[in-house]
């Protein structure tokens, strides 16, 4: 005889309502963690940009200059600040000792030059390291944390870009890619 | 403790800074695809306008913070490039552009209405319009229903006892003037 008296329950509505709030959620939560370093590979496949610089022996370089030589380049941004840098600097300095038909370039990422003279000098440097006081370069190439690396090909392309350390088995089969572009 | 509070406030980069002269240096190094495509701005509009840019892109290593509104090394570096584009008579439309295709469509606080980005400017409004069209229902259905009918007539209650008895009487005196004719 007795039937339910509570409140009637619509349920389609309740349903799109805690969809429509789950799928906000979810979307504000994405964004919240989202990291830039997940995010910034925006430059990959696109050409490199130019810039001058000068490296710790107060050599200017011009990344124009290097491209036209032939040579492909590899671009390592890093500071001695960076924990992860220093676990891929053995790495790239084996690169690079083995692989002399490519450039390699450090790019020094808001850190102090005589630390990181005194760095290199302790653990080795088999390549330049350039200055970028005004942050100038790593904005040029969307860097956003260290370390990231770049490599251009010899046609002037990004064909890769790393957010991270990287150890030999990761940088060997971009710069055999890289030795077998053409300008 | 204000030393703590200092570490908190700097570690999150909070705070709006106060802008310094941007060098020759950073000027001549600031470079974007193209030419600019007109002179540069007055010296004294310079600032304003950097300002507003940079007020428009995100910091990239800080959590909801704008470059103007960050004292990261890295939003400081930013804001000192944009304000060194723009006086080198880069435009706000020549900026965003090449930080889009620098960093991505993240990189700035109001993106384009496109992609999943479409949901951000379409949400409030289908929100809105729903939340519009169902108060427009309700209200209309509230209207369709006579306001002298019971709970019980309308089928949402069962009846209850004394409704029982008082529909036992009216049968019984329907039964019985039916008798009568």
């Amino acid at each position: 005889m007795s039937t339910s008296s509570g409140p009637k329950v619509r349920w389609p509505l309740l349903i799109v309502g805690l969809v429509v709030i789950g799928g906000m959620m979810a979307l504000l939560g994405g964004s919240f963690g989202r990291q830039v370093k997940e995010l910034s590979t925006e430059m990959e496949g696109k050409p490199y940009r130019n810039f001058t610089a000068v490296d710790f022996d107060g050599n200017e370089v011009a990344l124009d200059a290097v491209l036209a030589s032939g040579k492909p380049v590899v671009l390592n941004f890093w500071s001695t600040w960076c924990g992860p840098c220093k676990l891929e600097h053995d790495h790239f300095q084996r690169a690079a000792q083995l692989n002399p038909e490519v450039q390699f370039y450090g790019v020094l990422y808001q850190d102090k030059v005589p630390l990181a003279k005194r760095y290199l000098q302790q653990k080795g440097a088999a390549y330049p390291t350039l200055t970028d006081e005004s942050g100038a370069i790593a904005i040029t190439y969307g860097v956003g944390g260290v370390p990231e690396t770049f490599f251009i090909d010899r046609s002037g392309t990004i064909i890769h870009k790393e957010n991270g350390p990287m150890h030999m088995g990761m940088i060997a089969p971009l710069l055999e890619q890289l030795k077998a572009s053409t300008p | 403790m204000t030393a703590l509070l200092l570490m908190i406030v700097t570690a999150f980069g909070a705070g709006t800074r106060e802008y310094v002269p941007v060098d020759a240096e950073t000027i001549e190094r600031a470079e974007i695809p193209g030419v600019p495509p007109g002179p540069p701005p007055p010296a004294s509009q310079v600032d304003a306008i950097a300002h507003d840019i940079s007020d428009k892109l995100r910091c990239p290593v800080c959590q909801g913070l704008s470059v103007a509104d960050s004292n990261a090394s890295t939003a400081v570096n930013m804001a000192n490039h944009v304000r060194a584009l723009v006086a080198k008579g880069y435009t706000e439309e020549d900026i965003r552009e090449f930080f889009i295709t620098t960093y991505g469509e993240w990189i700035v606080l109001d993106p384009e209405p496109q992609g999943l980005d479409l949901l951000i400017w379409l949400g409030p409004g289908l929100a809105a319009g729903l939340g519009l069209a169902w108060a427009v229902g309700t209200v209309a259905q509230w209207r369709r229903e006579p306001d002298d009918e019971l709970p019980s007539e309308r089928g949402d209650a069962p009846l209850d006892r004394y409704e029982q008895q008082l529909l036992a009487q009216l049968d019984a005196e329907i039964e019985s003037d039916k008798g009568g004719h």
